[in-house]
C-alpha cells in the first residue's frame, strides 16, 4: 500500500469557500458575495458544470470582488464595500453573505468591520468565515449553516411556523458535494412530512430566508451526515431542540424504516403508524423492483461492486446494494473522512462482510484500493474513470465530480432515489452483458 | 529552470477587459495614449489566469503538475480531468491555515518528492496560486533544488490570480513555461512537418485543420493542446508554425520564431465557407504548394438563408470578423458583439468601427451586463464560443460553437442547422424565460454604469 505522505492526488471535495458558496447558492434569496481573486467560486475551468438556475444564481453569476494587485497590496476593503452595495442594487436578494477568500484573509481586510457598518445601516449582510485554506467543502457547508443561524439569532429574526405541525430541521445534505442532493433532500422531506411534521426547506426549491427563520423553532435537528452535526449542535445549544444523528441518508425501504424508527422516540411517533407507512413504501418499492427480476438472472446482474463517495451516502448505498439487491460488496471508500473519524458501525460492517475500507480522498490511495478489490462495478465519480478503464469495471457516476449523468430531479436516497439509481445501474449492466454475449471478437472466422 | 515573469497583456498589448461603446473609441484612446483601462465596480465571477493555466496543462499529455495551494484550487480544473488522456498526474499541496501563515514550502517539497517517486513524470510543472503569491513561498528555489536532485526538468508557472484583469494571461504564463522545455531540433535537414499551434480548439477543429495539411502531404505537430513530450521536442524543427488563434497561441509561436527561426503564420481562421477556402489557399501559398478549391461555396450559401435574423456574437475577438462575414453573407444582421478581452490592433476593432456597426462589449462572464444588452438589442439568436451566457433564461435562443465546431464547411453547415433549429423550435428557451435574479429597476440604468476608468 502506498503511504500518503504529502499532497493529494486528484482530491474531490473543493475548499471551504467553495462549499459555503455552493450552500449559499442553494438557498433562494441568499446572495454570496466573494471577496477573493477571480474564479475562486468556479469549480470547473471549462464551465461544464455551470447551469443557469431559474430561481437562483449560477456559479458564474456569483458576485466576486476579483481582487487585483493594487488591492492585494493596499487592501481591498473599499472595493468590497463598493461591491456589496452594488450587489444589493443589482441582485434581488434577502440576505447577502460576504465570503472572504484566501487572499483577502491573508492581506487582513477587516470584513467584520464592514459587516458591522452595513448592518448598522440596516443592510442584511453577514460574513461567512470560510477562506479556502480553512477546510474542505463540507466544512464550508457546516460553517455557512452556523453563521446564518447565528445571524438569525443575533438579528432577532427567529419566527414561529403558522402551521400546527411541529417543525424539524434536516442538516448535512451537501449542495454541490452530493450531486443528487436536491432529489435526496426532497425525498427525505416528503417522507418526514408524511408522518405529520413540517420540514424546513433550508436548501433547494422552496427555500429562503423565511424558512431559515423557522429553524430556531424546530423540535428536532436531524443530522444525516457528520457535516450536519455542527449546525445541529449549534442549534441545540442556542435554541434547545435535541439532535438526532443518523448514520447517513437512507437508501432503500429497510433503511427508510430504520430512520423512521429512530425518529419514533424523539418525535413521539406511534410505532404502528410508522410500521404501516414503512410497509406501504416497501411494497411500492418491491412492486417496482419486481420488474427487473427476470433480467436480474438472465443478464447476470449479481456483480461485485465498490462505492467511492462521501460518508453520508457511501455506507447507505453499500448496505442497500448488499442487503437488498444482493450484490457482493468489495470496497468502501469514504472520501470525506479520515481513518480516525470512521464510525465504528461502518468499520465493523466492513469487517463482517470482508469489505476493504478506506477513508481518504487521495486519488492514488483510492485507485490502489480499487485495484486490489477488483470490483465489477464502481459507484464513484468521474475520477474513477481511469481505474475503471484499467480494470475493466463499469463506472456509475454517483459522486462529485460527475461528467456523464444529467440530473434534473433524481436522487439516490430513499425508495424512489434508489430505484432511479438501480435503473441506471441495471441499464449499464444489461448493455455490457448484451455486448459481451453478442461479441465475436475472439473468434477467428473464415 | 528559471521561469520567466510574464508581462501582463495590459502592459504588452494594451488589452482591456471591460468596455461598452463604439469600437472606434478604443482605437482613438490607444492612439491618443489616453487612459484606456477600465474597472468594474460590480463584477461577477470569471476565470482568472490560474484557471487558464490549468486548462492549458489539462489539455496536454504526459504531464506532472503540482498545484501549490489549498485543495479548492484543484477543483478549478475541468470536470473531465479524470478522463485525461496520456500519462498525466496531478497533485495539490493542500495548504491549510498553518501553511499559509508559516509558509508551505515543506508541503511543496513533500508533494514534489511524492510526485517524482510515485509517478516519475518526464517533466514537472509547479503552478502557484493566489495564497502562495501573497505569502511569497520561494517556489522557484525549491523546484530548482529538486529538479537537480531528481534530474527531471521542473518549471514554475506563477499564476497569481490578481496581476491581470484578463484570465487569458494564464495561457501566456503557461506558454512561457513550456517554451523553457523546448529543445533545439536534432535533424538539420529540410523539415517535412508544420507546427499547428492550438490552445483551446476542440480536437475536432484541430483535426479539421490538420487534415488539410495532411492532404498537402505535410505531417502536423500539434501543440500545446493535446501535446506530449514528443511534440514539444519536435517543435523547434518545423517548417512553419501555423497559428489557429494568435490571441491564445501567439506567445509560443513568437518564441519558436525568435529562438529557433520557425516562422509563424496566422491566416484568418477557416470559419464558414469562403473563409475556409481562403485559409486553405493562404496556407498552401505560404508553403509554396498548389491547391484549388473543389467545393463551391455559393451553392452552399443558397441552402440556408438567414434573411433579417438578428444575431448576437459572443466570441474571441479573433473569430469576430469571419463569423460576422459568414452571417452577413447569409442575410443576417449582427446586432451586438461580446468579446472576453480586446487587444490593441485587434482586427475585430476595425470591423466594428464603421458608423452603423453594433456597440462592442468586452467582458469575460458578467451575465448581468449581457442580460441588459440583450434586452436592448433583442437578438433572435446568440452564438457563443466558450461559456454559455444566461441567454436560455432570457428567452433568447442560443447556439454553442462547442457543439457545432469552428472550422471548415461541415462546421458551418452544422452551425446554420443549429441556428435554424434554435430559431424555429424555441420552446425550451421560451419555457424558461420568465425567470430572473436581477432587479427590474436596475435594468433601466445604462449598461456600463458600473464601469469606470481606472486610476493609475
Amino acid at each position: 500500500m502506498i503511504k500518503k505522505t504529502c499532497g493529494l492526488q486528484f482530491p474531490r471535495s473543493g475548499c471551504a469557500l467553495q462549499g459555503a458558496t455552493e450552500a449559499a447558492r442553494a438557498v433562494r434569496g441568499f446572495v454570496p458575495v466573494l471577496h477573493s481573486t477571480a474564479g475562486c467560486g468556479l469549480r470547473d475551468a471549462d464551465g461544464q458544470s455551470a447551469a443557469w438556475l431559474t430561481d437562483g444564481l449560477s456559479d458564474a453569476e456569483v458576485p466576486n470582488t476579483a481582487l487585483l494587485e493594487r488591492q492585494v497590496i493596499y487592501g481591498g476593503a473599499s472595493r468590497l464595500r463598493e461591491q456589496v452595495r452594488n450587489a444589493m442594487r443589482v441582485l434581488a436578494g434577502e440576505l447577502y453573505l460576504i465570503v472572504p477568500g484566501c487572499a483577502a484573509e491573508m492581506i487582513g481586510d477587516d470584513v467584520d468591520f464592514i459587516v458591522r457598518e452595513m448592518r448598522q445601516s440596516g443592510d442584511p449582510v453577514l460574513k461567512v468565515d470560510t477562506a479556502g485554506y480553512r477546510g474542505t467543502a463540507p466544512d464550508g457547508y457546516a460553517q455557512f449553516a452556523v453563521d446564518v443561524l447565528a445571524y438569525i439569532h443575533e438579528a432577532g429574526l427567529a419566527a414561529e411556523s403558522s402551521e400546527k405541525r411541529p417543525v424539524v430541521n434536516i442538516w448535512g445534505v451537501l449542495p454541490g458535494v452530493d450531486p443528487y442532493w436536491e432529489g435526496g433532500l426532497e425525498e427525505l422531506t416528503e417522507l418526514l412530512e408524511a408522518t405529520g411534521f413540517r420540514v424546513t426547506r433550508l436548501f433547494g426549491f422552496g427555500s429562503g430566508l423565511s424558512e431559515w427563520r423557522l429553524a430556531p423553532s424546530a423540535v428536532l435537528n436531524i443530522a444525516v451526515s457528520p457535516w450536519g452535526v455542527k449546525p445541529a449542535r449549534w442549534a441545540q445549544q442556542t435554541f434547545g431542540a435535541p439532535v438526532l444523528e443518523l448514520p447517513g441518508l437512507p437508501a432503500g425501504p429497510e433503511q427508510e424504516k430504520e430512520m423512521l424508527m429512530a425518529l419514533r422516540v424523539p418525535l413521539g411517533l406511534e410505532e404502528d403508524a410508522l410500521h404501516a407507512r414503512a410497509l406501504e413504501r416497501k411494497l411500492r418499492f418491491l412492486h417496482a423492483l419486481g420488474h427487473v427480476s427476470s433480467d436480474y438472472v438472465r443478464y447476470g446482474f449479481q456483480m461485485s461492486f465498490a462505492v467511492v463517495a462521501e460518508s453520508s451516502r457511501a455506507f447507505s448505498l453499500l448496505r442497500f446494494l448488499t442487503e437488498t439487491v444482493g450484490l457482493p460488496p468489495k470496497a468502501l471508500v469514504l472520501t470525506d473522512l479520515t481513518a480516525k473519524t470512521v464510525p465504528i458501525s461502518m468499520r465493523s460492517y466492513c469487517e463482517t462482510h470482508s469489505v476493504a475500507l478506506l477513508a481518504s480522498d487521495d486519488g492514488v490511495e483510492i485507485e490502489h484500493t480499487l485495484r486490489q478489490a477488483a470490483p465489477n462495478v464502481i459507484l464513484g465519480s468521474v475520477l474513477e474513470s481511469r481505474v475503471a478503464q484499467k480494470t475493466g469495471a463499469l463506472l456509475l457516476e454517483v459522486a462529485y465530480p460527475i461528467l456523464r449523468p444529467v440530473i434534473l430531479n433524481s436522487g439516490s436516497t430513499g425508495c424512489r432515489g434508489t430505484l432511479c439509481l438501480l435503473e441506471r445501474l441495471f441499464e449499464q449492466l444489461k448493455t455490457r452483458s448484451t455486448q459481451e454475449r453478442d461479441s465475436m471478437s475472439a473468434l477467428s472466422i473464415v | 529552470m528559471k521561469s520567466k515573469r510574464t508581462i501582463t497583456r495590459e502592459a504588452r498589448l494594451h488589452s482591456i477587459a471591460a468596455f461598452y461603446n463604439q469600437a472606434g473609441r478604443f482605437t482613438e484612446a490607444c492612439r491618443e495614449k489616453s487612459r484606456i483601462q477600465r474597472v468594474r465596480t460590480f463584477s461577477q465571477e470569471y476565470h482568472s489566469d490560474l484557471q487558464f493555466v490549468l486548462r492549458l496543462l489539462a489539455g496536454m499529455c504526459d504531464t506532472g503538475v503540482v498545484i501549490h495551494g489549498p485543495r479548492g484550487c484543484f477543483s478549478l480544473l475541468p470536470q473531465d480531468i479524470g478522463k485525461l488522456e496520456g500519462n498525466s498526474h496531478w497533485m495539490v499541496t493542500d495548504l491549510n491555515e498553518r501553511d499559509v501563515i508559516l509558509g508551505g514550502e515543506a508541503k511543496l517539497r513533500g508533494t514534489i518528492r511524492r510526485m517524482f517517486e510515485e509517478n516519475h513524470p518526464s517533466r514537472l510543472y509547479v503552478v502557484t496560486t493566489p495564497p502562495v503569491s501573497v505569502n511569497n513561498d520561494d517556489t522557484e528555489a525549491l523546484a530548482g533544488e529538486l529538479e537537480e536532485e531528481y534530474g527531471v526538468p521542473a518549471v514554475v508557472i506563477p499564476a497569481t490570480g490578481f496581476r491581470s484583469k484578463l484570465g487569458v494571461m494564464g495561457y501566456d504564463e503557461a506558454q512561457d513555461a513550456l517554451s523553457l522545455l523546448i529543445p533545439p531540433a536534432k535533424n538539420k535537414g529540410e523539415p517535412s512537418y508544420v507546427n499547428l499551434i492550438s490552445v483551446s480548439e476542440s480536437p475536432r477543429d484541430v483535426a479539421e485543420a490538420g487534415r488539410f495539411l495532411n492532404d498537402l502531404g505535410l505531417a502536423v505537430n500539434v501543440l500545446p493542446n493535446l501535446a506530449g513530450e514528443h511534440q514539444l521536442a519536435h517543435a523547434s524543427g518545423a517548417k512553419l508554425s501555423l497559428v489557429l488563434n494568435p490571441e491564445e497561441g501567439g506567445p509560443l509561436a513568437a518564441f519558436l520564431d525568435a529562438r529557433f527561426g520557425v516562422p509563424a503564420f496566422t491566416p484568418l481562421p477557416p470559419v464558414g465557407f469562403a473563409a475556409s477556402d481562403h485559409w486553405k489557399q493562404s496556407v498552401a501559398a505560404r508553403l509554396g504548394m498548389p491547391f484549388s478549391v473543389t467545393e463551391s461555396a455559393d451553392e452552399l450559401l443558397e441552402e440556408d438563408c438567414l434573411n433579417g435574423l438578428n444575431v448576437y456574437l459572443m466570441l474571441d475577438a479573433w473569430y469576430v470578423v469571419p463569423f460576422k462575414m459568414l452571417f452577413e453573407s447569409l442575410g443576417a444582421c449582427i446586432c451586438g458583439v461580446t468579446v472576453p478581452f480586446l487587444d490593441e490592433g485587434s482586427h475585430a476593432v476595425e470591423a466594428l468601427s464603421a458608423p452603423n456597426a453594433p456597440l462592442l462589449h468586452v467582458a469575460q462572464g458578467q451575465a448581468f451586463e449581457l442580460v441588459k444588452i440583450w434586452e436592448r438589442t433583442a437578438p433572435d439568436v446568440v452564438i457563443c464560443q466558450h461559456t454559455l451566457p444566461r441567454a436560455p433564461l432570457s428567452g433568447t435562443p442560443c447556439v454553442s460553437l462547442e457543439h457545432t465546431g469552428l472550422f471548415g464547411h461541415d462546421a458551418a453547415r452544422r452551425l446554420l442547422q443549429a441556428v435554424v433549429a434554435a430559431q424555429t423550435y424555441s420552446g425550451f428557451f421560451r419555457t424558461l424565460c420568465d425567470s430572473t435574479v436581477y432587479r427590474r429597476g436596475w435594468m433601466q440604468k445604462r449598461v456600463d454604469w458600473h464601469i469606470k476608468l481606472e486610476v493609475s
